[in-house]
Formats: C-alpha cells, sequence, structure tokens
C-alpha cells in the first residue's frame, strides 16, 4: 500500500514531498492536531532533526498510527487524479456545463418556464460537480511511470537507502 | 486539475460563466416575444374635489381631486417566461396652468392616481400579501409557469388610490386633464421597459393607453352639507 510507485503520481507529489512538505507537516500545529483528533501523540524530535540518510520507502522512517491515518486523510482530501484524468476531467467539465446550459435555456424557452430553467441548469451543475471532483479512480488510470531512480536500467527494489551506497 | 481543490474552483468558475450566458439570451429572448398591449377602456366615471390636510397636524389646507376611473385592457401579451412582475399604473396629466409663474414653458404635471403590482405565478412567493391570499394567489396559477390571463384588466367605477393635488393647492376646476396607463414589465434578468409611444420591433406601442380630455369641477361645498 505505500510502495513507492503507488505514491508517485504526479511531479506535485513526488518533489515535496519527500523532504520539505513532511518537515511541515510535523510541525507544533500538525502534531495537536492529529493529537486532538486521534488522541495520539506524533513523535516530532525525531522527525525534524531527521538527517539523511533516510530509507526511500514511500514512508518515513519513524511512522505512526496517526501519520498513517492522517495521511489516507489528506489523499482523500487533495483528491489527485492523473494527467490523463486531469485532461478527461477539463473535456467533461467544458462538455457537460455547456450542454446543461443550453438543455436549460432550450426546455425553459419551449415550455416558458424559467423555473424549470434554473432548476435543469443547478441540477445539471451538481451533477458534474460529482462526477468531476472526488478522485474516482476512473481518473487515475494512466499512472505516471517514472524512470528508476540512479538511471540504473536494471529494476530497482523498493528499499533504496539515499546518502549511503545504494543497495541492490 | 490534479486535485479536488481545483477542480471545484474550475468547475464553478465555468458554471459562472455558463450561467451568464444563459442569462444574456434568456434577456434576449424578450426581443423576439411580440407585445401588443391594448386599452380598450380608460375613462373617468366620477370626478370630485375636495379641500384637506396633507396630514393631520397640517395646518395648511390644500384641494384634492378624486378621480373614480374604468379601466379595461388586456397586457397579456407582456407576460413571458422571463416577467417576473408588471406594475401598472394610471396617472392624471394636465398641463400647468398659464397664469402660474412657469411661464411659457409648457409644462405637463403628471401625478399617480392608482397602481397595481401583477405577479407572474414564477414570483408568487415574493408577492406582498397575507398568507390567506397569498394562497389564493398561488392555487389560481396552479400547475401554470406562465398566466398570462393576469394581464387582462377590469375596474369598474375604481376608486383612486391617491388623491392628488398640486404644490400650489390648487386642483379644483382643472381643465384638460387625461388619464393614461402606464405599465413597467420587470423580467427576472434583462432590461426593465415602460410603456411605449413608438413600436420597437416586435414590441408594439401601447394602444389607446389616453383617455378623452376632461375637467376637474369646482370646489365641492362642505358647508352647505354641514348646514343641511
Amino acid at each position: 500500500m505505500w510502495a513507492a510507485a503507488k505514491r508517485v503520481r504526479s511531479y506535485d507529489s513526488l518533489v515535496p514531498r519527500r523532504r520539505c512538505l513532511r518537515t511541515v507537516r510535523t510541525s507544533a500545529a500538525w502534531t495537536a492536531l492529529s493529537k486532538a483528533t486521534l488522541g495520539w501523540t506524533v513523535h516530532q524530535s525525531s522527525r525534524i532533526d531527521r538527517e539523511p540518510p533516510f530509507v526511500f520507502t514511500g514512508q518515513p522512517a519513524h511512522t505512526t498510527m496517526a501519520d498513517q491515518i492522517l495521511d489516507q486523510i489528506r489523499d482523500v482530501v487533495e483528491g489527485q487524479i492523473d494527467f490523463e484524468g486531469q485532461k478527461l476531467v477539463e473535456l467533461i467539465v467544458n462538455v457537460a456545463l455547456t450542454v446543461v446550459g443550453a438543455v436549460a435555456f432550450l426546455v425553459g424557452y419551449f415550455l416558458q418556464d424559467i423555473k424549470l430553467a434554473v432548476w435543469i441548469g443547478l441540477g445539471g451543475t451538481a451533477l458534474t460537480f460529482v462526477a468531476v471532483v472526488p478522485p474516482w479512480p476512473f481518473y487515475n488510470q494512466h499512472p505516471v511511470k517514472w524512470l528508476p531512480i540512479g538511471g540504473g536500467a536494471q529494476a530497482q527494489p523498493i528499499n533504496l537507502v539515499i546518502g549511503e551506497k545504494t543497495s541492490g | 486539475m490534479y486535485s479536488s481543490l481545483v477542480r471545484i474552483q474550475n468547475t464553478f468558475g465555468f458554471f459562472t460563466t455558463v450561467a451568464f450566458v444563459v442569462a444574456a439570451f434568456i434577456a434576449a429572448s424578450d426581443f423576439i416575444t411580440p407585445r401588443a398591449p391594448v386599452v380598450n377602456t380608460l375613462k373617468t366615471t366620477n370626478l370630485q374635489v375636495v379641500r384637506g390636510r396633507p396630514h393631520y397636524y397640517s395646518s395648511k389646507k390644500e384641494e384634492y381631486a378624486i378621480i373614480k376611473f374604468t379601466l379595461d385592457a388586456d397586457l397579456s401579451s407582456l407576460f413571458t417566461w422571463n416577467t417576473k412582475q408588471l406594475f401598472v399604473y394610471v396617472t392624471a396629466e394636465w398641463p400647468s396652468s398659464s397664469s402660474s409663474s412657469a411661464s411659457q414653458n409648457a409644462t405637463t404635471n403628471q401625478a399617480v392616481i392608482w397602481d397595481t403590482i401583477i405577479t407572474a405565478p414564477s414570483s408568487d412567493h415574493l408577492a406582498n400579501l397575507g398568507p390567506a391570499s397569498l394562497k389564493k394567489l398561488k392555487k389560481s396559477a396552479a400547475g401554470k409557469s406562465i398566466d398570462p390571463s393576469r394581464g387582462k384588466l377590469s375596474l369598474k367605477n375604481q376608486r383612486p388610490k391617491y388623491q392628488i393635488t398640486h404644490p400650489s393647492g390648487k386642483m379644483a376646476s382643472t381643465e384638460d386633464v387625461t388619464l393614461r396607463l402606464h405599465y413597467n414589465v420587470q423580467p427576472w434578468v434583462g432590461i426593465l421597459s415602460w410603456n411605449q409611444n413608438v413600436d420597437y420591433g416586435r414590441w408594439k406601442k401601447l394602444a389607446g393607453g389616453l383617455s378623452k380630455k376632461f375637467a376637474l369641477p369646482a370646489l365641492k361645498k362642505q358647508d352647505e352639507k354641514k348646514k343641511a
């Protein structure tokens, strides 16, 4: 579940998350939040002072239960989708909303009912939101295939130590 | 579009654009809808001029004209899907008297004597009525999205809502007074429009919105009544 291949979905999920976001998110506020919401304590000092080498597992070396759950929550809230999914979403939004607007106007005009037009417009927009906003699996069918770390042609193991000699 | 928040923002942004364009189309649909309002009858039935005070504690006495009238009009073509409500009002108009200080400039006095708001069924819930009348109003157009029959006005010997006077306080024996029917169409989206004296495309001018000229009577003698 926490394998690197799954965690790495796009640039913005890859680059900052490893070092910068990790540090920021283990700030005092984050610790307090996890304590307040989950009743667990995040060991803060071990996180902030951590220096390489750390194990590149897609999961920090010192991970608590709270961290895992918070990561999952954040994934759901962020709802990231892959590049193909983004392209598809854009198309769906533009087409669906335009069609909804046209249908709302035409139905309203020919039935001479402006309230119906408003409800069609709002309902169609709500449906578009439902179709587009959550990260449906449909939008994650083309995950980015990253080159192996270090430029090696051979398959890389999941556990890779950076800062020392690469293993495997 | 990579995260949910960005997708919400983009979708909502495009939704506002679509909403604006649809609203513009709705507003434009007014211009291709024909309007042919007709006033069949507009005449006075009873004229009276009395002396009175503008308010209870006023020491100033003014003359007030009470103009009863009969109106028969068909404004049903003004009710389309985009009509929210129709404001109909009757004014009395008379030229300013030559004896007044306003020299040769022929100005016209105009005062509203009666008005009404006719809501379209789509805006019945906005009508300023009590619960019972509101229910009755909604029931009158149950199942209908528009109700042009509400544009058919038929008033017989209608008492004016407003007794009119003039800044000079003189109203008795005023000559060349006419009644005029006005309307103001208030759409859900689009421009406000009033009665017009010339045709604009498919919007025909208001036919027969002017009464014949009449003169207000002399002041009613209150004293004689009291003595009697």
